[in-house]
This record gives structure tokens, sequence and C-alpha cells, in this order.
């Protein structure tokens, strides 16, 4: 199959889960020998989409990029728009103004896809037509853009969760003029069904695969650094968005009532985020570091109220940890009961009292872990790769 | 295609255009949070009242907008639900065996 995927920012220096899911998802379909072609932006940032890549045609790992540059973004009146937007959607004009103010909005990509796409030549004679595109992503400029431009073989893979933009009428525009859907977990595909009203539109949980861990080594990682004897890990951007606030209140009303683990944080750290003294941070951290910190923690919290997949879920199983994870995130509380690889929480309150648990219980922290580990064995490239033949073959037939 | 892919040079604006007629009606009509009422006082008091309303509103709407946006689909969510359970009696009906 000759696969074009459309995606807001690709590329190793830039750090963003939807984006590094595309890369890696783009890479495995290469691997299994299909061909992909990105389009994609010059930015790294995704609020000034300022160029750090060069324009042009690069290959990464097989895969061909196709970068282009942007219209300057409005971030602040993007910004001020979702506000209004969030408390009244559905104004075309307000909608279209905040498309365009975040962006990115590439006119050279939508003229290559465009002199790709729309042709009276069938598609075999096309110059660089592919079978079908791929927009990741339903937030961005790109896949708004692209979408009504390729229709008759435009695939979106949403990434959606319970935000305010997922209730815009030209977010429900994008879901429905896709041929097919591509989600990450069952839940999402119900969200997704549900609040656009396309039940009818063929779908797969595609979800992600994942690359063999590097080992963990809990000693590596307390040579390196200054770690509690015990503690649960975060593993992810520092972020208030993430729910790291919320984590850091829940951890001191458990370590006032005695709790024995410490807390760290192990993420690149957003602006304006107070962290207090007990808390051990690392910055950003590389996959080496990532499997040494979980070798040393006991447990894996997630705290995020917003995920498509958690797949920090799947990496703290894959290395037999358990997770305790926001019962607010339905992804991730769907993941914990299909798993059975960690507890929930529902507040402050129950977050001291599942860790607790966890905690005083090596036994239960084993099994947690074991199940989890079972449940991770099953995010293979090569079976991620099956399930996206499934939803691409019939489009392309 | 539309009007926006037939062009030479893809136009942001009719594209989103594009996007606006393929959204349709929604499955259920959008929550909605009006804007602060004005204060009923006149002068600099009513003035004040008026824009504390504003900052206090402005101050919660990302909190405002989650809890929307959760409710929404919750709303979706159960109508859905009601749907497939209508769905599934019918098709029972249908099918039942009939009354002696």
């Amino acid at each position: 199959m000759d696969i074009a995927f459309v995606v807001q920012r690709y590329g190793a220096e830039v750090a963003g889960g939807a984006e590094a899911l595309c890369r890696d998802t783009a890479r495995a379909l290469v691997r299994a020998g299909e061909d992909v072609t990105v389009y994609t932006t010059t930015a790294r940032d995704y609020l000034s989409w300022e160029p750090f890549y060069p324009p042009g045609d690069w290959v990464d790992d097989g895969v061909v990029v196709r970068r282009f540059t942007v219209d300057p973004p409005n971030p602040s009146r993007a910004a001020d728009l979702v506000r209004e937007l969030g408390l009244a959607p559905g104004d075309p004009m307000r909608e279209a103004e905040w498309a365009k103010a975040q962006g990115p909005v590439s006119r050279d990509m939508l003229r290559a896809l465009r002199r790709n796409g729309d042709s009276p030549l069938s598609r075999k004679e096309r110059v660089n037509a592919h079978d079908v595109v791929v927009c990741w992503t339903y937030l961005y400029a790109t896949s708004q853009l692209v979408m009504p431009l390729v229709r008759d073989r435009a695939v979106l893979v949403p990434l959606a969760h319970e935000e305010p933009m997922l209730r815009f009428a030209l977010t429900r525009g994008v879901i429905r003029m896709a041929r097919a859907l591509a989600f990450m977990t069952p839940e999402e595909r119900r969200l997704v069904e549900d609040t656009a009203g396309v039940e009818d539109t063929p779908g797969v949980v595609v979800g992600a695969g994942f690359d063999p861990a590097p080992d963990g080594d809990a000693g590596r990682a307390r040579r390196a650094r200054a770690l509690p004897d015990r503690f649960a890990l975060y593993l992810g951007r520092v972020d208030a968005a993430k729910g790291v606030d919320a984590l850091i209140r829940a951890h001191a009303g458990y370590r006032e009532a005695g709790g024995p683990l410490g807390l760290v944080l192990a993420g690149r750290e957003a602006p304006g985020m107070r962290i207090p003294d007990w808390v051990t941070t690392t910055g950003f951290i590389g996959d080496d570091e990532r499997a040494d910190l979980l070798d040393a923690a006991e447990v894996v919290v997630l705290p995020s109220p917003y995920e498509s997949l958690s797949l920090v879920a799947l990496e703290a199983w894959r290395a037999g940890r358990p997770t305790l994870g926001n019962a607010r995130a339905q992804v991730v509380a769907g993941q914990t009961a299909r798993s059975g690889g960690g507890l929930l929480y529902t507040g402050p309150r129950t977050y001291g009292q599942q860790l607790a648990r966890l905690a005083d219980d090596p036994r239960a922290r084993r099994d947690m872990g074991e199940r989890g580990r079972r449940f991770a064995a099953g995010w293979t490239w090569d079976a991620c790769v099956a399930r996206w033949r499934e939803l691409l073959t019939p489009l392309c037939a | 295609m539309g009007a926006a892919a037939g062009e030479s040079e893809p136009d942001p604006d009719l594209l989103l255009e594009e996007l606006r007629r393929a959204a349709g009606d929604p499955p259920l009509p959008p929550l909605h949070i009006a804007e602060p009422a004005p204060s009923a006082r006149d002068g600099v008091s009513g003035k004040a009242v008026g824009s504390s309303r504003r900052a206090v509103m402005r101050l919660i709407t990302p909190a405002l907008a989650d809890l929307l946006a959760q409710l929404e689909a919750d709303r979706h969510r159960m109508q859905a639900e009601i749907r497939r359970l209508e769905a599934r009696v019918a098709h029972l009906e249908k099918y039942a065996p009939p009354e002696d």
C-alpha cells in the first residue's frame, strides 16, 4: 500500500505523545513492507510552529518525510477562542478563526496534497498519488484542512478524549468526513462514535506497539540520582494539564497520614509548575533511565484525567509494575480493568487509600505487575500493523 | 470533491466551509453557558459588578469548559446507549415467538 500520513510535527526531537506514536507507527508499517510518506511541517514547537527543520524531503528510517513551512499562528487569539467556544461551541466563523489562529496552516502542504489527490487521472496514473491519506489527530489545522482535499480516501486517527474542542462543529465535520477511523482504545471509539454520531463509519481499534525495552536496573537508577528508598513514579510531562498538581496535593495528604512512599516526577517540567521540596524531580530522561526508574519504583501513578491511550500504563506493566490510575480517565479505567494490572482512585482520599494498599502488600503488587506484564505482551508492532492493514486494505480495493 | 478542493490554489476558508457543511447536525443540541449578565445597577458600581462577574467567569472558564465536555460526553453516551437498547428490543420483538 502507498500510505500518506499527515501530522502537525514529526521527528525524533519532537516531544509529544501523538507525534511519537505517529512516527513509531509509520516506521512499523515501513518495516512491514508498506510505503509511507509523511506530510508534516518544519516545526518542533506546537504553539509558535517556528521552523526547526529545513523544508523539503527527507528519509527517516525508511519513511519519506516531506516538510512544509507554515503561516504564522496567533496562539493568544487561539487560546481566547478556545475559552469562548468551550462554553458555547458551534459558531462556524469563530471555530474557523480558531483553527487558523492555532494552526499550523501550511499552504504548500495543501498544494502538494491537492496535486496528488485531485486529478482526473486514475489513481495509478497520478504522480505520487497515495492509496490512503491518514490524518493524525482531529485537533490541528493540518488534519482540518487536508481532510476535505482527500476525503475520497481519508482516514482519521482522532486521538480524542473528553475535551472542549471535541464539542466543536468543526471537529464533527472532520470526523464525519473520514472514510474510516483508527482508534487507540475501545473507550475512545465509543466516545467518538457517540459524540459525532458515526457508528456506521468503518473503524478499528489499532492501538500501538512497543519496541523491546532496555533492561532496567534499580541500582543504576539509585547510583545516578538521590531517590527515596521507596517511591511512586510519575512518567511524562510535569504539567497541571496532565493532573500533576492534583497528584502532588493527593500525595501530600498521603504523606501526612504517614504513607511511606515518596514521589518521583520524571519528565520535562512545564513553566509555572510549583514543586514542593519533598518531591524528587529528574527533568527529561532517556529510554535507559526510564527503564531504570521503573525498576526502582514500587508503583506507577497515572494522574491525567484525559487520555486516548495510556502508553505509560503499558510501559509500567511491561516492566511488571502495578499502576494507580485516575478513574476519571475512562481510557485508563478501561485499560486497568482489562489488564488487572493496577488500581484506580477517584480523588485525594481514595488516592491515599489505594496507594497505602499497594505499599503495604508486596504480593498484590507482584500479582498486579504480572497480570499487567501479560496484558502488555500483546502490544507488539506486528499485531498493530495487522490491525492497520485490516483498516486500510478495504479502502485500497 | 467540493469547490475548495477543485480550485487550483486550496483556500483554507473554503476548506473550513466544507468541514462546516460536513458537520451537519449534532446528535444532541450542544450545551451552552451564556456570558454573565450585566449588572442592573447604574454607574460606577454597576460597571464594577459587571467587570467582576466577567473576571470570575474568565477565571473559572477552563474548569467549566472541562466539566461541560464531560457532561456532553455523558449525555451522548447515554443517548447512544438508549438507541442501542431500543434497537435490541425491536430486534427481539421482531423475532419473538408469537403469543398463544
